[in-house]
């Protein structure tokens, strides 16, 4: 199991044990980058003494790999010059030094090392980058201050090598690797990826997010603060970015959109699927930090003659994607959309399937205006133990629902979300 | 397509709602003149130059214990002798400067991070290394800097360095660094009364633009060494990482680099003016009546004079005193970020020492170096104060190839790579400063 550090440099030998170059790099298949147990060597880059130039070596032509160096299972080779191919990783130039992500323990290193691991079987000869070496001990192999890496040993907090199939790499920055699939990263919860986003480049955090799927990226969204977000979604084509911003619940993509240039917001509404940008666009109307700016279109609506079975069966879906289900909003019809009464999912439970609505909404409810500021929202909410609020206009008509996560929101000191600021990264 | 519920109010409605809630046309865009600054940089440029404030603010708070010995002692030695340098120096700094910032505008990385994935693991270290060694000296100019301004006060060093640097300690570790952080920035803005000094120390201005224009080089090891310190203090190696880093942190894209482009060059020049300012009124006041050599802060606190009266001592400390606390609690906690990070170690304050042991502990460490060594009883200080910023500008050279190659590079910069005039320029003020540093050298070792 040597690493990579430990290969370079050493003697490529003939079968009759003659040295006939060193080894100076390995090549990988950039469509191998995402195997689960890890990619396959497809060859190697030598060079021998008396040529300046590197050439290459297919790895059918390698019998044993180990830090002793390697050895070929021909007396002939091709000296065959290397070149950099498209679709091609070479390891010192684009896996070590660079950063990754362990999806395991949710962070992001920086590649000191890399481990190689001839796979298990007799008949076959391959090798595979097993993992990456994040320690400081690798980083001082690198550096060949042997006895040092020696004498550190790995802390408890930080395992030395993490294992391919637990990590994800950065297609930024790497010719051809641009459509990487990270699928890995959708083990993780969309806090921990925004976090990661956070850490790395604008580039490496839009192109995270425009490989994840369109909930999850949406999701992920949500969580990054209003400044980075907007980084990324400059930096996504407009259709991918727009797609992405259809899954944001209403109320999050009116504060991305309004963060954004006109001409930006304006052609990302034009991509964006009619229905989800007339909501967009309806919310954008209301001031900033106003309860109708705050407020989500997405509810729960029900009518008073219904039975609790018509507003279970007719709402299932909508019971799997609202924000918030817990209130239901009973209105008279859909074009007057007067509010008449709230009723609750505990409700729901409790009465007869053949109960009307009518029978046993609460009439008497609070709501807000949309005028009226996040903060007295907010205030409200905490006083009376709501989970959320209905916003009306003077007429009574229904507008939406500002839920207390969003309205909390508000309350917290600005920046109170940010860790301490990363001065050098 | 999943079926969507949700609601539409009708226009009419929504109408009423805004006229009700007062906030018509006018008031939203006063909504938007007055956004918080984080949102400076979407606001159109006229905007920009009203609120310009901040960007000239910290940059003339730039100007640190070790800079303000530095000035004061050029222009008591040398008198307007050296003035030809700062204009040399202002233009390789703006240089630098904007080189770093565009690198952090393109590529959203700072410039150690560029420096590992570009050139490896050894010469990241390199860079590290004298990143640590500079950053350390700067640490304790920053205590020394303390004990001079509480000299000033009457109060002996040894006294009073430990609690302060028990206090930043504290401030740094609990997070509450950035609400003083503004307090000691209003301090240091004492040095702009250089600028009302040097006017009412009646200069002549005949020389003073003769000096500006015409470069005078002296090949005397002190005089060079005089240079190199002039040199290293005004294009400080934490300065680049810091604005590289800045532009990082705030999320500046190439979109609206434009703005920080202009911010960072327009700092450099006003903190620059300063900084001329600062030679200009030492040279009118101590220089032509013959106190060539500024050895206490006492000294250089004469050329406030003109303004202040018997008020000088204290102005001058006072100011001293912000300047030394402001860097003295950013500097050892941007250099154990810097160089924890390159190692690949968990970083953060508010992780504790069982967390964070090595971050925690160069942090400490870095602290309580600069203190002991400003600690030591009848250390000249103000010699030390120079001697750092002498190292700082031998270190330079390191620093500004691997900047100069980074934002050259296709590679990473693509099409926003410095030209070739770019390049030429910023290549000749490498090899100026190189120069500069290895004449010192050499003269020293041949005197």
């Amino acid at each position: 199991m040597p690493y990579l550090s430990q290969l370079i440099g050493k003697p490529i030998r003939n079968r009759a044990g003659n040295s006939v170059a060193r080894l100076r790099d390995v090549v990988i298949d950039l469509a191998q980058v995402e195997a689960e147990d890890g990619p396959a060597i497809k060859g190697l880059v030598a060079r021998t003494a008396r040529r300046k130039a590197p050439f290459y070596l297919p790895v059918e032509q390698v019998d044993t790999l180990t830090d002793e160096g390697a050895m070929l299972n021909s007396a002939k080779f091709d000296l065959e010059p290397f070149e950099r191919r498209e679709g091609e990783m070479v390891v010192t130039k684009d896996l070590w030094d660079r950063q990754i992500i362990d999806v395991r323990q949710r962070r992001v290193l920086r590649v000191n090392d890399v481990l190689i691991e001839q796979t298990p079987g007799n008949k076959t000869r391959e090798w595979r980058i097993a993992g990456v070496d994040v320690s400081l001990a690798g980083l001082a192999r690198r550096l060949k201050l042997g006895k040092l890496a020696g004498m550190i040993r790995p802390g408890a907090s930080q395992p030395p090598v993490v294992n391919w199939r637990d990590l994800d790499i950065f297609g930024t920055s790497m010719a051809g690797g641009v459509g990487l699939k990270h699928d890995k990263l959708a083990r993780m919860h969309p806090v921990e990826i925004a976090r990661i986003t956070d850490a790395v480049s604008y580039h490496q955090g839009a192109e995270i997010i425009s490989a994840l799927d369109d909930t999850l990226a949406a999701d992920t969204l949500e969580e990054i603060d209003a400044d980075r977000q907007i980084d990324i979604v400059m930096q996504m084509p407009d259709e991918r970015a727009a797609d992405i911003i259809e899954e944001m619940a209403p109320d999050e993509a009116t504060d991305l959109m309004s963060e954004l240039s006109d001409e930006k917001a304006g052609a990302l509404l034009e991509e964006m699927d009619d229905e989800e940008a007339e909501d967009v666009r309806q919310l954008l109307r209301y001031p900033e930090h106003t309860a109708g700016r705050a407020m989500t279109t997405d509810f729960v609506s029900v009518r008073p003659s219904m039975t609790v079975a018509e507003v279970i069966d007719q709402n299932k879906q909508h019971f799997l994607t609202a924000d918030l289900i817990y209130y239901m909003y009973v209105t008279d019809s859909e074009e007057s959309n007067q509010l008449l009464g709230v009723i609750t999912v505990r409700d729901l439970l409790l009465n007869e399937r053949d109960v009307k609505v009518a029978d046993f909404m609460v009439t008497e409810f609070l709501s807000v205006r949309p005028g009226e500021h996040e903060r007295e929202v907010a205030r409200k909410m905490a006083e009376y133990n709501l989970l959320a609020l209905p916003v009306v206009t003077r007429n009574n008509e229904m507008l939406g629902v500002i839920t207390v996560d969003d309205a909390l929101d508000s309350l917290l000191p600005e920046g109170w979300k940010k860790r301490i600021p990363r001065i050098f990264s | 397509m999943e079926p969507k519920h949700r609601h539409s109010p009708s226009a009419e409605a929504i109408a009423e709602e805004e006229q009700a809630s007062g906030a018509g046309p006018i008031a939203r865009l006063l909504g938007r003149m007055f956004r918080p600054l984080h949102r400076l940089k979407r606001l159109p440029f006229w905007a920009y130059l009203v609120v310009l404030g901040p960007g000239v603010v910290s940059a003339a708070a730039g100007n640190d214990a070790g800079g303000i010995a530095t000035y004061a002692q050029s222009g008591a030695t040398y008198g307007y002798g050296l003035l030809w340098a700062m204009v040399v120096v202002t233009i390789c700094l703006v240089l630098v400067q904007e080189m770093c910032a565009r690198m952090g505008a393109v590529t959203g990385k700072g410039l150690s991070d560029l420096i590992r994935e570009q050139f490896g693991a050894s010469w990241a270290m390199l860079a590290v290394l004298v990143l640590l060694i500079a950053n350390a000296g700067v640490t304790i100019s920053e205590f020394v800097g303390i004990a001079a301004a509480a000299d000033l006060f009457g109060i002996p060093g040894w006294l009073a360095v430990p609690p302060i640097a028990l206090v930043v300690w504290w401030l740094v570790t609990s997070g509450s660094y950035r609400t003083v952080e503004k307090v000691f920035m209003l301090m240091s803005l004492v040095f702009f009364t250089y600028i009302i000094a040097a006017f009412l120390a009646k200069p002549d201005w005949g020389q003073v633009g003769t000096a500006i224009v015409q470069p005078k080089i002296d090949l005397a090891p002190v005089a060079l060494q005089a240079l190199v310190a002039l040199i290293g203090t005004t294009i400080t190696p934490y300065m680049q990482l810091f604005v590289q880093s800045t532009v990082v942190e705030k999320g500046v894209t190439l979109s609206d680099y434009k703005y920080t482009r202009f911010d960072t060059v327009f700092g450099v020049i006003i903190a620059n003016i300063v900084s001329a300012f600062i030679i200009i009124a030492t040279a009118a006041t101590l220089f032509v009546h013959g106190s060539t050599n500024v050895n206490s802060a006492a000294d250089a606190a004469k050329a406030l004079e003109p303004v202040a009266g018997q008020g000088a001592t204290i102005l001058f400390g006072l100011g001293l005193f912000g300047a030394s606390m402001l860097a003295a609690g950013v500097l050892p906690l941007a250099t154990a970020f810097s160089v924890t990070e390159a190692l690949g170690f968990e970083k953060g304050v508010n992780l504790s020492f069982r967390e964070a042991p090595v971050f925690m502990g160069l942090f400490t460490v870095l602290l309580v170096l600069g203190a002991l060594v400003a600690m030591i009883p009848g250390l000249p200080l103000f010699a030390v104060l120079i001697g750092v910023q002498i190292l700082n500008g031998a270190l330079l050279p390191i620093l500004l190839i691997f900047i100069v190659r980074l934002a050259s590079n296709r590679d990473i910069m693509g099409q926003y790579a410095i030209g070739p005039v770019y390049r030429v320029l910023a290549w000749g003020a490498v090899v100026l400063i190189t120069i500069a540093v290895l004449l010192m050298f050499g003269t020293s070792l041949f005197h």
